[in-house]
């Protein structure tokens, strides 16, 4: 198993010893370079051998060489060319209101911004992947593809990608359909797409629509809505002045008077965004950061063997 | 206009006051970030339209509530047409401007606790200060009009004073020479200047009824500024107390007391009267808005001047200076009968004996043919010749009777005692009589009217048999007589006398007594003096009259009926011209005086009976003197004028209708005057809409779910 020398500082390896068993697995059929456990598109059991793989739990018992199990003691798969790894590529929204919820102290996860929330998660997950010589990407996206760590699955790349999303900075404007597209120019082979957004843009079918693009070249979509509690329902208190993170200026307005309206509008938000994401064939989670982020990865994780 | 100005400026602050406190307590935001402004965006614009209705209205709602609330406190008034405020008027146009101020005795009435004349005062003063272009004067009106200035002037300070210093006088207001003075004033302004007449009053209908503002120049702005209240106050006013009838020594005699009832109910009175030894009291029942006379028999005990002062008892009214009144009863001493006869004394029967035995039945000095009348005789008989020679001032009653063709100037004395105040009783029976009759009337020089012309009857046509037919039994001297009267008179059987025939524009009722044939039986007419002169038409030796019961009682009321003892004559109204004779009197020595002991300004002006006293104002209530070298000679009381009393006010619509009719006319009460919370009632209706805005407030508010 590769180990990560623990350079970011959202990389909490004994955190995640409780995910080492857990693999990054997809539903889809996907296509890879290397062999992986994923089930290929390609009709695969009678390849080439090519190397021996350590057993990890869930994985189909024929793959097990009985021999080296007696021999060792120790469970290895036999890899043959027609398996192959997914390419996991973890888009991050970077957009100024991701970063709603920072003037919180919390470090159990509860409180965090939205932003920082992701940072623990895409560095886990990304850790995931990699141990599951699956190969991780990583793409920021700002008022376009800011960044875009191509996929990788080597130790190297995945420090690479740690360092960015440690170094991940807010953008003030952010188009994230547009950012998606440049994505989708670049990225041709097909994969795994996990957005990670607070959706809080303007042109959501736009967004979708780019996501759609990724679909129709049969990657996976995973849409991840985070949301912050603080985001939910507005605060008590007679008079606020909300000042709008993107630079949208400021209103003054008495919570009580539009509290439930609020609440109503932001709902209706979160199942816009859901019926988008689903009815565009991606897969829709949302996620709260008031939920430690290692749950939500676990559950994550869970939920994709199902 | 408001009666409460400074509500309206508090209101005004007030409608401020929630919004200064809004703005100075509404909390500080606190700031707080967001991830987007978009939802809350949507929110507040979709609530904002919303909201905005919302907060206006409440705004308004609000804002009319206090407003609403400030002027139901400011009392609007609204239901008065409002005069010409003084300070309203131009200052570059030249005002001239007379202010009559009502100074009668009614404006001393209270109402409400506020004497009219004090909010006369505040009114006038209102007019009464200095403006550019204006010159102004005050008269104080009652019975005679008093003008500060000749014409209107610019010292407004001696105006102001005079004003402050006047007080309502116990006098009427006689309206007719107060509007010539201040027309003959505002006739002598120039022509481009606007003339002002301001009248500040109670417009008592008494005397403003018959006001006639026709007399003022033309163009002349009319004001009228009324301080009456709304109602007609109630007020008793006790209006005189006298004697009807001649008042002598051990005779009973009805002392009367007139109480006018100027209200609604009808009011138990007492009066007191208190004379300097004695006191009587008059107690009855008052019906509403009447004149009723109490009375009681008074006996005096000797020959003189009572005189005192009669007060409603226990009365409590806005007008109590006609609560009391002063009095004066002459008791005169037995009254003096003078019979001019030619008839013997011996002769009996005969008319002259019934009548002196009707008048005089045990006066045994009557029988005495070279009789003088002194003052203990009360009976004396005389002959035209002897007649020439008495002293008439020592004849109270006169009764001629056969007496012959009486000379010219036994005629004109006769006419002299007539006009002295002396009344003659004629007894009509020979044809002579005629022309002494007719002769009497020429030398009287019209002051006496007899209702009958008479003439000898013809020689073919005796009068005899006659009967009377019809009397005046509600006059004396039959109303003393009871219902059984007329059918007992109806009995009697009347011979003699003259035929009658009635005179030009005589007046039917001083017929008392008509016999079948038409002709009068009794009759009078009055004289100058006041005296009257009775003439019996009949033979009483031919007629059962003499002989009948019925006769002395009869000539008894002739007599009482004849003499011009009237207590009325001598009480005066205050203020007024007042002339008053003195029978027998010379001029020389005489002075007035007042009941203080001040002298009045009186002139004594001799004539053929006496001397008749003129003073141009009489003095103020109370009992006054008319003396010869410190010895009375007369005593006369002067009273308030029964009009005051009476404080009924005339409606603003017949001042500006009917009397002040093509003029222009403005009209302001003492609601608008004063500042006194007056009549007008629309102050609630702004409380109720006041509440009405704040329940609209509420309304709104739970419409919009807040």
């Amino acid at each position: 198993m590769p180990t990560a020398a623990p350079h970011s500082r959202f990389l909490e390896l004994g955190a995640l010893a409780a995910l080492q068993h857990q693999r990054f697995t997809t539903r889809h059929r996907i296509e890879g370079a290397y062999s992986g456990r994923h089930q290929s598109r390609q009709q695969g059991g009678a390849g080439e051998f090519v190397d021996y793989r350590e057993y990890s739990a869930g994985e189909d018992l024929r793959r097990l060489d009985w021999k080296v199990l007696a021999r060792t003691g120790k469970a290895y798969v036999r890899l043959f060319q027609d398996e192959t790894n997914l390419s996991c590529t973890i888009a991050i929204d970077a957009s100024r209101s991701m970063t709603f919820g920072e003037e919180s102290q919390h470090r159990d996860g509860r409180g965090r911004s939205k932003l920082e929330y992701v940072q623990y998660l895409a560095t886990a997950l990304s850790h995931v992947v990699l141990t599951g010589q699956d190969r991780v990407g990583l793409a920021i996206l700002g008022d376009d593809l800011v960044e875009h760590i191509p996929c990788g699955g080597t130790e190297t790349q995945l420090r690479q990608v740690h360092d960015r999303i440690e170094h991940l900075e807010s953008r003030a404007t952010t188009r994230l359909a547009e950012g998606l597209r440049t994505l989708f120019q670049r990225s041709p082979a097909r994969g795994v797409l996990l957005l990670a957004s607070d959706f809080l843009v303007d042109d959501l079918e736009e967004v979708f629509a780019a996501a759609r693009l990724f679909r129709h070249r049969q990657s996976e979509v995973i849409a991840l809505h985070l949301i912050h509690p603080g985001e939910e329902r507005l605060p008590e208190g007679a008079a606020f002045r909300f000042e709008g993170l993107e630079g949208e200026g400021r209103l003054d307005c008495s919570p009580r008077d539009v509290r439930d309206a609020y609440r109503r509008r932001f709902e209706a938000h979160l199942e816009a965004v859901r019926t988008l994401a689903i009815s565009s064939g991606c897969d829709y989670h949302r996620v709260s950061t008031a939920v430690p982020y290692l749950q939500t990865l676990g559950r994550f994780l869970v939920e994709r063997v199902g | 206009m408001f009666a409460n100005l400074w509500a309206v400026v508090l209101g005004g602050l007030a409608i401020g006051l929630p919004i200064a406190v809004h703005f100075l307590t509404r909390p500080r935001p606190a700031v707080v970030p967001v991830s987007t402004l978009r939802f809350l965006r949507e929110v507040v614009e979709q609530r904002r339209a919303r909201s905005r209705l919302r907060d206006v209205l409440v705004l308004a709602l609000r804002s009319a509530a206090v407003l609403l609330l400030a002027i139901a406190f400011a009392r609007p008034l609204w239901n008065r047409t409002a005069a010409a405020d003084p300070a309203e008027v131009a200052s570059d146009v030249d005002v001239v401007r007379v202010v009559i101020v009502d100074a009668s005795q009614s404006m001393a009435a209270v109402d409400d606790g506020v004497q009219r004349f004090e909010s006369a005062r505040i009114a006038a003063a209102r007019w009464l200060e200095h403006q550019q272009g204006l010159r102004a004067n005050l008269v104080l009106a009652a019975a005679r009009p008093e003008a500060v200035f000749d014409e209107p002037a610019v010292n407004f300070e001696v105006l102001t004073e005079r004003l402050a210093a006047a007080t309502p006088r116990p006098e009427r207001l006689l309206v007719a020479p107060a509007l010539e003075s201040a027309a003959a004033m505002l006739a002598a302004a120039p022509e481009e200047a606007r003339r002002e007449l301001v009248i500040v009053s109670d417009f008592q209908r008494s005397n403003w009824a018959v006001a006639n503002f026709g007399t003022q120049p033309a163009g002349t702005t009319l004001h009228f500024e009324s301080v009456a209240g709304e109602e007609r106050p109630s007020n008793l006013g006790l209006v005189s107390v006298g004697v009807d009838e001649r008042a002598e020594p051990g005779r009973e005699t009805q002392l009367f007391a007139n109480v006018a009832n100027q209200s609604a109910t009808a009011r138990r009175v007492r009066v007191q009267v208190s004379f300097e030894e004695t006191a009587y009291q008059l107690e009855g029942n008052c019906p509403a808005n009447a004149l009723t006379t109490l009375t009681t028999t008074i006996v005096p005990t000797r020959a003189g001047w009572l005189s005192g002062e009669a007060t409603l008892v226990g009365n409590e009214d806005p007008l109590p200076a006609d609560d009391s009144v002063p009095c004066v009863v002459r008791v005169h001493p037995p009254a003096r009968l003078v019979m001019l006869t030619r008839q013997s004394r011996d002769q009996k029967p005969s008319s002259s004996w019934y009548v002196q035995r009707a008048l005089a039945p045990t006066n045994p000095n009557a029988e005495r043919a070279d009789e003088r009348p002194s003052g203990s005789e009360r009976f004396v008989r005389t002959t035209e010749e002897d007649f020439a020679t008495l002293a008439t001032a020592a004849i109270d009653v006169l009764v001629v009777d056969h007496p012959g063709r009486l000379a010219d100037e036994t005629i004109g004395r006769i006419a002299g005692l007539l006009r002295r105040g002396t009344g003659v009783i004629y007894i009509a029976a020979e044809r002579v009589d005629a022309l002494n009759l007719a002769g009497l009337v020429d030398a009287s020089g019209g002051a006496i009217r007899l209702p009958v012309e008479f003439e000898a009857p013809a020689a073919d046509r005796p009068r005899e048999g006659l009967f009377v037919t019809a009397i005046e039994e509600d006059q004396a001297p039959f109303v003393v007589f009871g219902d059984e009267f007329p059918a007992r008179l109806a009995e009697l059987r009347f011979a003699g006398g003259l035929v009658t025939r009635p005179a030009p524009g005589a007046l039917a009722e001083d017929v008392f007594a008509t016999y079948a044939d038409g002709t009068a039986a009794l009759l009078s007419s009055g004289s100058s003096g006041g005296a009257e002169l009775v003439v019996l038409n009949a033979e009483l030796n031919e007629s059962d009259l003499g002989a009948s019961p019925l006769f002395v009682p009869l000539m008894a009321e002739l007599t009482e009926r004849a003499t011009s003892s009237s207590a009325a004559d001598e009480v005066f109204p205050s203020g007024e011209p007042m002339t008053m004779s003195l029978p027998g009197a010379t001029s020389s020595g005489l002075r007035v005086a007042n009941a203080t002991g001040g002298e009045v300004d009186a002139r004594f002006l001799p004539t053929e009976s006496g001397v008749v006293v003129q003073i141009a104002k009489a003095p103020r209530p109370g009992l006054h003197r008319v003396e010869r070298d410190g010895s009375l000679v007369s005593t006369f009381a002067t009273s308030i004028p029964e009009e005051e009393s009476d404080l009924a006010a005339l409606d603003e619509t017949v001042i500006r209708e009917r009397l002040a009719a093509g003029s222009d006319v403005r009209f302001r009460s003492v609601d608008q005057i004063d500042g006194d919370e007056g009549t007008d009632g629309s102050w609630p209706w702004f409380a109720v809409a006041c509440i009405g805005c704040l329940l609209g407030e509420l309304a709104v508010l739970k419409s919009f779910r807040t």
